[in-house]
C-alpha cells in the first residue's frame, strides 16, 4: 500500500472524505489541492487498481475521484467496487467520453484538464449532495 | 404453312403458265423474284450431283438464283479459314445422302466478310436419274454478328470473374444458398467450391451478423436500394476472419422477378487494421496531449503555491515545464519505448551538468524504464537538482554530486543521490510542491519508496523503485 495521509482541509469543522485514485504524480497533487480549496479533506490517493480495492476495504469516505486509465488499465474494477460500497464517484479522464464502456457512461464524468469549477459543480451533484447537504 | 403454300403455288402456276408466251412479261417477273429474293436475303441454291467423278466438289454445276456456273465459283467466295470445313460438311451431306445446314463466312469485293447459312435437302429425281442439293442460301451475317459479340463479351466476363484472384465472387440463390463460387473466393475465405456451392452463405458471415441479423440485412437493402454496401467481417473456413470491403446486388430474370444475389467482395483486412492502428493512435495521441495539458496546469497552480512572487514563479514554472518537455523529447527519439535511466538523468541534469561537469557524476548498470517510469523519475530528478543548485552541494563552489544506481536480484532499482559540501544541511526540501512532487511520483506512481537524509555530510536521498 502506497498512501499518503494527509492533514484535514481547513475551515469546515466536518469536511467531506474523498480518495483521489489517479496514477499521475502531478494530476493527483493538484486535484487534492483543488479538493482542498474547495472544503473536501482528502483521505488518500491511490496511484493503482490493486492500492485502490485495498484502500476501499480499508477506509471509509464519502466519494471518489476516479481516473479511468490506470497504468494503462481501465479502472472499472474500482467503480464497481465504489458502486458496491455505495460511493458516489466521478471519473477523470484524458480520453474521450465515448472510449468508457457503455454501462459506465451514465457516472458523471470530468474532462483533463479540468478547472476548479467543474470539479465543484461535479461534485455538488453527486447523490450524495442530494440527501444531506453539507456544503454552504 | 404447307397447305398454305400448296394454295398460292397451285393458283401462281396457273397464272404463270400463260406468261410463258410472254417474254417481256417473263423478264419482268424474273426481275420481281430477284427484288423479293434481295429483300429476303436468301437466294435458291442448287448443286447438281449427278455429273460428279467423286472426287473434286470443284466440277460440279452449281446454279444460283438465275446464274449458274461450276461449284468452284462459290468455294472461291468462302473465306479461306472456312472452306476446309464448308467442303467436308458438304462432302457428308453428298456421302450420306442427307439434308445439309452449314455457315461459312462469303470474302466480298470491299475486303469485308459476310456470314451465309445454306439449308439444303438431298434431292433424289428417280425420273431423271439425277441427285442435287436443292436449298436457300441466306445472308445471316446481322443476327452472326450479334450472336458473336455476345459470346466474346459472355466469354470475356467468365474469364474475368473465374481468373480475378483478388476478388471474391460468388452467386446465391433465392434460398440463400452458394450457386457460383470464383478462384478469388477460394483464395480469400478458403473453402473450395465444390465444399461451399449448394450450402448455406450465411457460412462465411460472422456468429455476430448471423444473429443479429447482419446477413438478412444485406439482402434486403440489395433489394431495396439495388445494390447494398457490404463491409463487415466476413469467416474463413478456417475460422479466422477477414475484413470483406464490396456489394450486394441482386439478380434479375427478365421480366424483372429476383433469382439470387450477386456479391463481390475484396479481402481488405490490412486497409482495415491500418485503420484502426490510426484510429487508436490518434485516441492515443488525444489522451496524451490532455493529460500533458493537465499536467502543465497541475505545474502551474501548484507552483504558485509557492512561488506567488510573478519573477520567482516564471522562473519554477519554466524550469518545470522544459524538464517535462525534455522528458518528452527523450521519450520520443526512443519511439516510447527502450529508455535508458542514465538517459533519463543526463536529461534531467543537463542544465547544470554543462558548468559542473566535474562536479556531477553517475554511474550504475544498463536499466530500461517504461515511458511512466522516465517521466516520473524525470520529474523526480529535476527537483532534486534544483534544489541542489539553489540550496545544495551545486550552490557552492567545491560541492559534489553523485548519483549511484543498481539493479537488485528482485529487480528493484534503487538510486542514491549524494551530495558533498561544506554547507551545513537543511531541510529545504521538507516543503513545498517539490518534495510533495517526489513524494508521489516515487511513492505513489512507481510504487516504490524514498527517503530524505540530511546527517551532516552532506544531503542524500534515497530511492527504491520496483521495475
Amino acid at each position: 500500500m502506497n498512501v499518503i495521509p494527509f492533514p484535514r482541509g481547513g475551515g469546515n469543522s466536518n469536511p467531506k472524505r474523498v480518495l483521489i485514485v489517479e496514477d499521475e504524480s502531478l494530476m493527483a497533487l493538484l486535484l487534492e489541492h483543488l479538493l482542498q480549496e474547495l472544503g473536501y479533506e482528502v483521505v488518500g490517493i491511490c496511484a493503482s487498481i490493486h492500492d485502490a480495492l485495498s484502500f476501499i476495504d480499508k477506509e471509509f469516505f464519502d466519494l471518489a475521484i476516479l481516473d479511468i486509465n490506470l497504468r494503462g488499465i481501465e479502472s472499472y474494477e474500482v467503480a464497481d467496487k465504489l458502486d458496491d460500497h455505495r460511493v458516489p464517484f466521478i471519473f477523470s479522464t484524458g480520453y474521450d467520453v465515448v472510449k468508457l464502456l457503455k454501462p459506465y457512461r451514465e457516472y458523471p464524468t470530468l474532462q483533463k484538464p479540468y478547472e476548479m469549477q467543474s470539479l465543484k459543480s461535479e461534485l455538488e451533484k453527486l447523490p450524495f449532495f442530494q440527501k444531506k447537504k453539507i456544503l454552504t | 404453312m404447307n397447305k398454305i403454300f400448296t394454295a398460292i403455288k397451285e393458283q401462281a402456276v396457273s397464272d404463270s403458265i400463260e406468261m410463258f408466251d410472254d417474254i417481256d412479261a417473263l423478264k419482268s417477273q424474273a426481275k420481281r423474284m430477284l427484288r423479293m429474293m434481295e429483300s429476303a436475303q436468301m437466294m435458291p441454291m442448287e448443286i447438281k450431283l449427278d455429273d460428279w467423278d467423286g472426287k473434286s466438289l470443284d466440277q460440279l454445276s452449281f446454279l444460283f438464283g438465275f446464274g449458274q456456273g461450276t461449284l468452284s465459283m462459290f468455294l472461291d467466295c468462302v473465306a479461306s479459314d472456312d472452306r476446309a470445313q464448308l467442303e467436308a460438311d458438304l462432302l457428308q451431306s453428298i456421302q450420306s445422302q442427307k439434308p445439309c445446314d452449314v455457315k461459312c463466312r462469303l470474302q466480298l469485293n470491299d475486303g469485308t466478310t459476310s456470314w451465309v447459312r445454306y439449308q439444303a435437302d438431298y434431292t433424289i429425281s428417280t425420273t431423271k436419274n439425277s441427285a442435287s442439293l436443292y436449298g436457300f442460301l441466306t445472308d445471316i451475317s446481322d443476327s452472326t454478328s450479334m450472336q458473336e459479340a455476345f459470346y466474346e463479351a459472355e466469354e470475356k466476363y467468365r474469364l474475368i470473374v473465374e481468373s480475378s484472384t483478388g476478388f471474391a465472387i460468388l452467386t446465391i440463390n433465392l434460398d440463400g444458398n452458394v450457386s457460383s463460387w470464383n478462384v478469388g473466393a477460394e483464395r480469400i475465405t478458403g473453402w473450395k467450391a465444390d465444399d461451399i456451392i449448394g450450402k448455406s452463405s450465411s457460412l462465411f458471415f460472422t456468429p455476430e451478423d448471423r444473429e443479429n441479423g447482419g446477413f438478412e440485412e444485406e439482402l434486403k437493402n440489395a433489394l431495396k436500394h439495388g445494390m447494398a454496401e457490404d463491409e463487415r467481417w466476413h469467416m474463413r473456413a478456417d475460422g479466422s476472419r477477414f475484413w470483406g470491403s464490396g456489394l450486394m446486388m441482386p439478380l434479375k430474370e427478365k421480366d424483372g422477378r429476383n433469382k439470387g444475389f450477386l456479391k463481390i467482395v475484396r479481402d481488405q483486412t490490412e486497409k482495415r487494421q491500418e485503420e484502426t492502428r490510426r484510429e487508436l493512435l490518434v485516441g492515443e495521441l488525444n489522451h496524451r496531449v490532455k493529460n500533458t495539458l493537465a499536467s502543465v496546469q497541475s505545474i502551474a497552480q501548484l507552483t504558485l503555491l509557492s512561488k506567488p512572487e510573478p519573477a520567482d514563479f516564471v522562473e519554477s514554472f519554466t524550469a518545470r515545464i522544459i524538464a517535462l518537455s525534455r522528458a518528452h523529447s527523450l521519450l520520443t527519439r526512443k519511439s516510447w519505448k527502450n529508455v535508458q535511466l542514465s538517459d533519463v538523468l543526463a536529461e534531467a541534469l543537463s542544465p547544470f551538468h554543462d558548468q559542473n561537469h566535474l562536479r556531477i557524476q553517475f554511474k550504475g548498470e544498463s536499466v530500461v524504464l517504461t515511458p511512466q517510469q522516465a517521466i516520473a523519475l524525470n520529474m523526480t530528478f529535476h527537483e532534486l537538482v534544483t534544489n541542489a543548485a539553489k540550496y545544495g552541494a551545486l550552490s557552492v563552489k567545491d560541492g559534489q554530486l553523485d548519483v549511484l544506481w543498481h539493479l537488485t536480484d528482485e529487480n528493484r532499482l534503487t538510486i542514491q543521490w549524494h551530495e558533498r559540501s561544506d554547507l551545513p544541511v537543511t531541510q529545504p526540501l521538507n516543503k513545498g510542491f517539490g518534495t510533495r512532487l517526489i513524494q508521489q511520483s516515487i511513492t505513489g506512481e512507481l510504487s516504490g519508496k524514498v527517503e530524505f537524509d540530511f546527517n551532516h555530510s552532506g544531503f542524500r536521498c534515497f530511492i527504491e523503485v520496483p521495475l
